[in-house]
Formats: structure tokens, sequence, C-alpha cells
């Protein structure tokens, strides 16, 4: 067999590179588009918008965002959900992180059934408790009020939140334990002073994926928390349609999801490195 | 300071592996005492179950006479270092070294002031604020050490500490245990598979093989007088060779070693240190022959075996020629002064000191002089 001359060698490879490059390319344009579409609405006054333009109608206006922000009290919704997701993602990881270590340091009869049981929660949906979440909450007198919510959120979050720092923590040397175990440091301190900063990547994914979910959630708040100061921004989202203002304001819907969408970007890219390392860490070492 | 005994020890796992399969052992206070094996032998369990993080399936695990089987790790006052160190990553080096003061309550004075201290035996006072990974393997060594000195313990127990360094390290760091054990005396449980290791610092030395001790003996006497051929092979770099011969009786009432065509006699002294040797007069037997036991030649010198040489190391101020041996069907490694005086495909003959030579029963690799020359 005669080798190929360098030249067509070179001419193969940067072909290759350069279809593999439009490819990726026109994936991530066919990504983009939605969110290009729905900032250049977002940018336009209700009369000038053109569903079926690619192009903006000039001029460009950000009174949507005004009037998203302030008139319909997107301000109030943002504060609530940064509320729901921040603090039900804490409390959810948190106790996470208590689970995860009991499940990678203690023996115990019946460890296995939990863990297994745990795991298939995380397959049951939201919208099958939420009726007997309801009634719990009513019952407790809790059904408006901040707490119901966020525990809700915390609640169904902490499967999910489990299995990911115990597969993490699993991962952790088990001789940092046992030096710890033959130094006399007690269970407790093994937590605090190893397990969780040993963790840190790990709590930080699963804290930022948390407080996503809770910040996309709709279903909790909006059975939850049902008095217009505890509205949230994907409830108050979902209840800019027509039927509240009679026509579909297409710019001020779209002004209002790019509101809701930034925090969520602002989260990703502070956790960027750490998320994708917490996300394939515990597998992996 | 304490004594520590394992006593009829023996530890199974859920998987039905054996690691310890009845393990009698007595460290003295204040002593060295070096478990050797190859891997799986049960040393690291053995050494585990001392710590108390494995329990036996039975047997005793005893501290100054006390069983400490029920106590956890922490009760039993025990100092360990791991084979990769296990320094807390999250900490800085005088945290690690200070976490079992702090975990038993110790003032922060007190902390302070053996930190210090221990750093000062160590040569690590620079090192105290950084963290593990910014110290090179030799560094977290001593960590490691220090983490064990520090709080004074009845017992070190040590798990192949020097496995991770490289070669001149590991013979330097050889020498500064020993020196801090022996400073400090304190009762020290060191398990390597290195047997340069195991001869070099330990006092008293157990081999041990599929869960059991083959020997426990003195370096000098586990050398000299091996109990059995595992401990013989095991012992000594290269190895003893062990070759298939027999024993026979030759008129006037002596002993004579075959090995293939040549036949060599023992003196009358040698048979009388070697009482059961007569009883194998006539039957096949494993004869050991260590690499410094003999001597090569030319082909016609006058040695008692002939064979080729396939393999020459020049070693610096050694050699090792390797000889495949005629009428024998066997190899055989000699270790030699200077440089190499053979070359592959040399014919020489090999001449045997019988003085040097250990015997073992062919079927269960017991030695037969276990009264011992050394």
């Amino acid at each position: 067999m005669t080798a190929r001359p360098p030249a067509r060698r070179r001419a193969a490879r940067v072909l290759a590179r350069l279809s593999e490059h439009a490819f990726l390319t026109t994936v991530a344009l066919i990504c983009a588009l939605p969110l290009y579409v729905m900032l250049i609405a977002s940018l336009q006054r209700a009369r000038d918008f053109d569903g079926s333009a690619l192009l903006p109608s000039l001029p460009l206006t950000l009174d949507n965002y005004e009037g998203a922000w302030s008139d319909l009290g997107f301000d109030r919704m943002f504060v609530n959900s940064t509320v729901l997701s921040l603090a039900s993602a804490a409390i959810a990881t948190l106790l996470a992180a208590g689970a995860a270590y009991g499940f990678t340091r203690f023996r115990f009869a019946g460890r296995g059934v939990l863990l297994a049981a745990m795991v298939g929660m995380m397959a049951i949906p939201a919208i099958v408790v939420i009726v007997p979440l309801f009634v719990v909450m009513s019952d407790l007198g809790l059904v408006n009020r901040m707490s119901s919510a966020i525990l809700a959120e915390a609640g169904l979050l902490l499967p999910f939140a489990i299995f990911l720092l115990y597969s993490y923590m699993r991962d952790l040397p088990r001789e940092l334990f046992e030096a710890a175990d033959v130094d006399g440091a007690s269970r407790w301190r093994q937590f605090m002073e190893i397990a969780l900063p040993l963790s840190r990547p790990a709590l930080a994914t699963t804290l930022v994926v948390s407080a996503i979910y809770a910040w996309n959630d709709l279903l909790i708040p909006l059975v939850l928390w049902q008095t217009e100061e505890l509205t949230t921004l994907m409830v108050g989202l979902a209840l800019l349609g027509p039927g509240r203002t009679g026509v579909q304001d297409v710019p001020l819907l779209m002004a209002g999801v790019v509101i809701s969408i930034v925090p969520l970007v602002v989260a990703f890219v502070i956790a960027r490195g750490g998320l994708i390392r917490g996300l394939t860490e515990g597998g992996e070492r | 300071m304490a004594s520590v005994a394992l006593k009829g020890a023996r530890k199974a796992f859920p998987t039905g592996v054996e690691a310890l399969a009845g393990v009698d052992l007595d460290v003295r206070d204040g002593e060295l005492m070096v478990l050797v094996g190859p891997s799986g032998c049960g040393k690291t369990t053995a050494l585990r179950a001392i710590a108390g993080l494995e329990r036996l399936s039975a047997g005793r695990v005893e501290i100054d006479g006390a069983d400490v089987g029920h106590l956890e790790p922490a009760e039993r006052d025990v100092a360990m270092v791991f084979q990769n160190y296990a320094l807390y990553p999250n900490m800085s080096v005088a945290r690690n070294i200070s976490f079992g003061l702090r975990a038993r309550g110790a003032s922060r004075e007190e902390q302070e002031r053996r930190v210090s201290d221990i750093a000062k035996v160590l040569d690590i006072e620079a090192l105290l604020d950084r963290k593990p990974r910014m110290l090179s393997g030799g560094q977290r060594q001593r960590v490691a050490m220090g983490r064990a000195i520090v709080r004074d313990p009845r017992v070190f127990l040590m798990d192949e500490p020097l496995s991770n360094l490289d070669a001149r390290l590991r013979v330097q760091m050889r020498g500064e245990i020993v020196r801090i054990q022996r400073e400090l005396g304190t009762t020290t449980v060191y398990v390597t598979h290195d047997q340069v290791e195991a001869m070099t610092m330990g006092q008293r030395v157990a081999v041990m093989d599929s869960g059991r001790v083959r020997q426990c003996d003195t370096p000098a006497r586990l050398y000299d007088a091996p109990a059995d051929a595992f401990v013989a092979r095991f012992m000594g770099s290269p190895p003893m060779n062990l070759l298939d011969g027999r024993i026979e009786a030759v008129d006037g009432g002596g002993l004579a070693a075959v090995l293939g065509t040549a036949r060599l006699p023992l003196s009358s002294a040698q048979a009388a240190a070697r009482p059961a040797l007569r009883s194998y007069a006539g039957r096949e037997i494993a004869v050991g022959v260590r690499p410094d036991g003999f001597e090569i030649g030319p082909a016609d010198g006058r040695g008692d075996l002939t064979g080729v040489v396939y393999l020459a190391e020049m070693l610096g101020s050694e050699a090792l020629i390797h000889v495949e041996l005629e009428h024998v069907g066997a190899r055989i490694t000699g270790r030699f002064g200077g440089r190499p005086t053979a070359a592959p495909g040399d014919r020489v003959s090999v001449a045997v000191d019988p003085a040097r030579l250990d015997f073992f029963d062919a079927a269960t690799g017991i030695a037969l002089d276990r009264d011992g020359r050394g």
C-alpha cells in the first residue's frame, strides 16, 4: 500500500475539520434562533411586531422591559422567584449532603433499599403528588405562606440532590475517613471538616442545578402560592396571556421571558467550570 | 508504648476471600516489626485489624495484653500511616498534623507547641502553611509521619508508606523512619512487599503468605535459616535458587546431595547439623543455593555442574549471571563481585559449596535444617 502524499492528507484533514465546524455551527444557529427571535421581539413596539420577520423593524425600544418590570409587577415576581429558588435549593443541598454522607459512611440495615427508593423517587413527577401535597399544606395552614412552596420544592429536589452528592462522596478516598477514624475524629467532625469541604464542586453543582429547577418550576408556586404578593416569574409569565390583557402582547411577553432567563444565564456562566466538573467527576475517579 | 499481639486471627470477607487464615504474631514493646509478603498475602489486613479498621472473623487482637477487638480505632490509641498518606487535601500541613489533637480536644496552645516540635523533628517547619498538593512525595510522607507521631500513640502502624517514592528517596526515608522509631521507642508494625525494606528496617520480620505467617524472625535468621522454600525464595535478591535433587547415603555413613550428574558430598559435621536429612536418603528433595553460594569458571574447570550462560547483567559493583544448567534441567542465578566474567552463550562450569546448601522437603517445602546455622 502506498501512502498518500502529505499535501493530499493535509487537504483531507482540513476538509474534515471544515465539515465538522459547518455541522456544529448549523446546530448552534438552530439552537440560538429562538433566543434571537425572542430578543428582537422584546425590543419592538407591539404595533411594529411581525412574527415572521427575522430582522427587527426599527425603532427598537426598551419600553417592554420597563412595562413588564414595573407595570406587570415583575420586580416583585423576580424577588419571589429568587427567594423560592435559592431557599429551596439551599435546603435541599444541605439535607442531601447529610443524607449522602450517611449513605456513604454508615452501614445499616435497609441501606440498599433506602438508596433504591430514593433513586426511584426521582422518577415521580411533581404533578402526581401535587394534590396530597396541597392537602397537607392546607391542613398545616401553610398555603399562601412563603414556607409552603419552599419546603415542597426542597422536598421534590431532594432525591436528585442526594443522588448527585452520593455519587460524588462515594468516590472520596476511603483512607481519608479511615485516617480520621484512627485519629479519633467523630463522624460529625469528619462530615464537617473532610466530607463537606472536599465535596465543594458537587455541592456547587447541586445548588445551581436545584436553583435552576426551582426557578423554572410553575406547578408548585402556582398551587401553593395563590396570592398576588407571592407570584413568581414563571407563574406571572403563564398568566401573561390574552386572558389577562385581552390581546396577546408578544413583545411584552418576550421581554418578560428575557428577564426570567437572565439570572439563569448568569448562574450558569459563573458556575460553568464547577458544574461540568461536578457532574462528571463522581463517575470517573 | 505497648506490646501488640494477634492470636489465631482469621478474617474472611463476604466475597469468600480468606485474608487471614490463623495468624499468630507477637510484637514486643518498642520493637519495629515488619510484615512482608506478596500482594494478597494478608499483611495489610493484619495491620488494619490491629488498627480496628477491620473486624476479625475469629481470634484476638491484643494491645498490652488486653483484648481490643471490640474497641473502635480511636479507642485503641494507635496511629497509622497510609500507603497514599491520606492527607486531608483541604487542610494545611499544620492542620493536617494537628487534626488528631483537635479531635481529642487538645488546647490550641498544646496543638501549636506539639506541631512545632514535630515539624522540627521532621524538618518540615517551612511547609506548615502549605496544602498537601503543594508538597513533593517525600514531604507528604514526612507530614503523614508527623500526623502519626504528634499524638504520641502507643503503637505506630505503617502500611507501605514508602511505596510511592522514587528509589533514592525510599532509601533515605527508610533510614529516617528507623531513626525516628528508635528515638521514640514506639512499638511499630510496618507493612511492605519489599523484602529489602523488610531486611533493612525490621528488628524482626514476619514473612506472610496466603493469610499465614510463614516465619517470624530476625532478618539474619530469615536469610540464613529460612523455615521453608517460600521464605527462602522471598527473602534475598535475587532469590535463592531451588533445584530438584536427591539425597544419597555414601560409603562410611556420610551423605551426598545429588544434582543432575553431580554428587556433592556433605561433611560429617554438616550431616550432623541436619539430623532430618538422613531420613531423606534416597528421596527427592529441593536443594537451595543462594546466588552467592557458588562460583562459575571455564567449562573444563573444577565445577560440579556445567551449563550455558543465557544472560549476564552488569549492576556496577557486581554482576548477575544466569546459567541454564545441563543435566539438572533448571536455571540458576549467581551474584559475583566486579564485572561479568562470562557472556551469553559461554559454556561454564558451576562449583557449588556444599556448606552453603539448604534443603527442603520436595512436597511441603519445609526446611530440613531448622536447627539453623545462622
